[in-house]
């Protein structure tokens, strides 16, 4: 097993410092990276099982749940108690202007973007461009986009499911064409969890993950602090969610914990805790020396042979 | 030795094939996936706890785009008819863009295009023709626009983002002509880019204004154009990553109003094929208060270029 390495995005040593090839991914980068500035190298463990075919089917089985799960109709009348932990934050936290509300919700919505944004930075633009590791992103990408599906599956369908409405139902009085799109529609009745505040997470899990084994900003503080701005940036969004009276505090702290589970469990459960076979424990089994191999080719045969 | 040697390539070579095959046919599975589930979505009246600026069709790259040809698709093959296809995917939305033409595809050519976008908030089907040079490019078409929970829109001075959100007319269909001239010009180490982009918003009912999905902005049909001035330095000595700013306007003679936005806009070149555009376009002056609605918050949304008779097709 490969536990976390001592340091912010050291790479742990390792018996066979020797670069790993790019087995899935050949990546022609459009010109060299000669001129780049030089940093740590960005290298895939060995160890760290790559991603699966099991988890392709998996992540878009997630992903076919997720939007799916658009489809449940809401139970208007299922969830709609406000219990006193729910109803003391809310008297605290609520913002009482409407205009000042509205901007906190479109401040979540920017502060989410932001970190969408800064999730493919990291992918794109450090590890493909910067660091010219296109297989380690296309690693991370689908690590990212895996973790995601799962908590868009677990979100929509526990949103669905336990059809609470969320607490501005108070403004959603009067002839329902005056009211907002919020009041009409099924999104009414998704306050719990919080999608906002388990997306936010799960990429703030992503990202500590990622920069936690892997130096993408050299290693060390810079990487640490991208982890620790991840969750800040994270835990604003949950606590504008709240005082822009879009869910209650149980749904974005719930949201929050489900969010930090996924994206700092399942890429260690399924990738960084280690566990992958040697890839050099084929060759070595195999006997030095000359060695003879009939494959099958186009016309027949071929006789193959290392010396 | 080099028997050997060009035996284990060749079987290398097999190996990799294999493996972009399989890689493709996930990629193939994932966009039809994507492209299936799209009705799904859009029969939920979006009730996806999800920012709205993410899941609309992002037009915030018009322009830059036009930097991220390389000569590459010059030098990759002779003028010849072909089909070409641009995904363009980021988080949220994932928008095919198919071309039939004839000449160099990604590069210089004419033909007819068209694409189908799809997002949690509604989409657009759009088909017209163009006339691309590698630095300037000119085309003309119509979209079809058919957002799940937008409402023509009562006529007023001035909109705040509750305003657009009744339902107090017909449901918004409509379907924009467009005809739209872009250009790009080395200019101090960089590149200086223009867009001038004229619409007719037509298919809708007289008496109501039209909140425009892809441009953000509220309208009194039919007329609205879009020039957008932009600017992207090169950060490395092949142009791969750039960044810079942009700005645009639009104005629409009927409410005769005008909308200003700018934002910082960067693109990286990954391979031949793949590149990454980002763009957010921040409201400056404006004479509704839509908040983010009035933004186009663009993502760094990945772009794979395709085509057929390319000569060298592996991906990415």
């Amino acid at each position: 097993m490969h536990a976390a390495p001592a340091a912010w995005g050291q790479t742990a040593p390792r018996g066979d410092p020797a670069p790993t090839a790019s087995p899935t991914l050949v990546v022609g980068p459009v010109a060299a990276a000669a001129d780049r500035p030089s940093s740590p190298r960005i290298e895939w463990d060995p160890r760290w099982p790559r991603f699966r075919n099991a988890e392709y089917i998996a992540a878009g089985a997630f992903a076919a749940v997720a939007f799916a799960s658009l489809a449940i109709p809401p139970s208007e009348d299922q969830w709609t108690e406000i219990k006193g932990f729910d109803r003391a934050a809310r008297d605290v936290l609520r913002i009482r202007s409407d205009h000042a509300r509205s901007m906190a919700r479109d401040a979540s919505d920017l502060l989410l973007g932001l970190m969408i944004n800064h999730l493919s930075l990291d992918v794109v633009i450090v590890t493909w461009w910067g660091h010219d590791r296109g297989s380690v992103a296309w690693q991370l990408a689908m690590m990212d986009a895996e973790a995601l599906a799962v908590n868009a599956a677990l979100n929509g369908l526990v949103a669905g499911f336990t059809s609470r409405e969320r607490p501005y139902r108070d403004e959603c009085t009067g002839p329902e064409e005056r009211q907002s799109r919020d009041c009409r529609s099924s999104k009414r009745y998704r306050s719990f969890f919080s999608g906002h505040s388990s997306t936010s997470f799960t990429m703030a899990g992503l990202t500590c993950s990622h920069h936690a084994h892997l130096p993408l900003y050299g290693g060390g503080a810079p990487d640490a602090l991208a982890c620790a701005a991840s969750f800040a940036a994270a835990a604003t969004v949950s606590t504008l969610r709240v005082v822009s009276d879009q869910h209650f505090a149980s749904d974005a702290l719930t949201g929050a914990s489900v969010g930090s589970l996924i994206g700092l469990g399942l890429p260690w459960l399924l990738h960084y805790r280690g566990g992958a076979a040697p890839p050099d424990a084929a060759a070595a089994a195999r006997p030095s020396g000359v060695s003879l191999r009939v494959v099958p080719a186009g016309l027949g045969g071929a006789l193959i042979g290392t010396f | 030795m080099a028997i050997r040697a060009a035996s284990a390539g060749h079987l290398l070579s097999a190996q990799r094939a294999r493996r972009g095959a399989v890689r493709r046919l996930y990629a193939l599975a994932a966009a039809l996936a994507a492209a299936a589930l799209a009705p799904a979505a859009a029969r939920a009246q979006d009730p996806a706890d999800l920012p709205p600026p993410q899941g609309d069709q992002p037009t915030s790259i018009r322009g830059i785009d036009l930097l991220q040809k390389r000569s590459y698709w010059e030098g990759s093959a002779a003028a010849r008819p072909f089909v070409s296809a641009v995904m363009e995917f980021g988080a949220l939305y994932f928008r095919p863009n198919l071309a039939i033409g004839y000449g160099r595809p990604h590069w210089s050519w004419i033909g007819v295009e068209g694409y189908s976008g799809v997002s949690t908030s509604g989409g657009s089907d759009y088909v017209g023709v163009r006339v691309a040079l590698p630095q300037l490019e000119i085309r003309g078409g119509a979209r079809y626009a058919f957002p799940l929970a937008q409402y023509l829109l009562l006529p007023r001075e001035e909109y705040m983002r509750e305003d657009t959100e009744l339902k107090l007319g017909p449901r918004s269909r409509y379907v924009s002509a467009e005809v739209e001239i872009a250009g790009s010009i080395p200019f101090l180490g960089g590149s200086l880019f223009g867009v001038a982009t004229g619409y007719a918003i037509v298919g809708t009912q007289d008496g109501y204004y039209v909140y425009e999905e892809a441009l953000h902005t509220v309208i009194n049909p039919p007329f609205l154009y879009r020039a957008r001035l932009g600017y992207l330095g090169q950060l490395d000595a092949y142009g791969e990553l750039r960044l810079g700013a942009a700005a645009e306007i639009l104005g629409n003679p009927g409410r005769d109003s005008t909308l200003v936005r700018l934002g910082p806009v960067v693109s990286v070149t990954l391979t031949h094929h793949l590149d990454a555009i980002g763009a957010v376009m921040i409201v400056a002056a404006s004479p509704d208060q839509l908040g983010l609605l009035g933004a186009d918050l663009g993502q760094l949304g990945l772009r794979y270029k395709w085509s057929t008779g390319d000569r060298w097709p592996d991906f990415p």
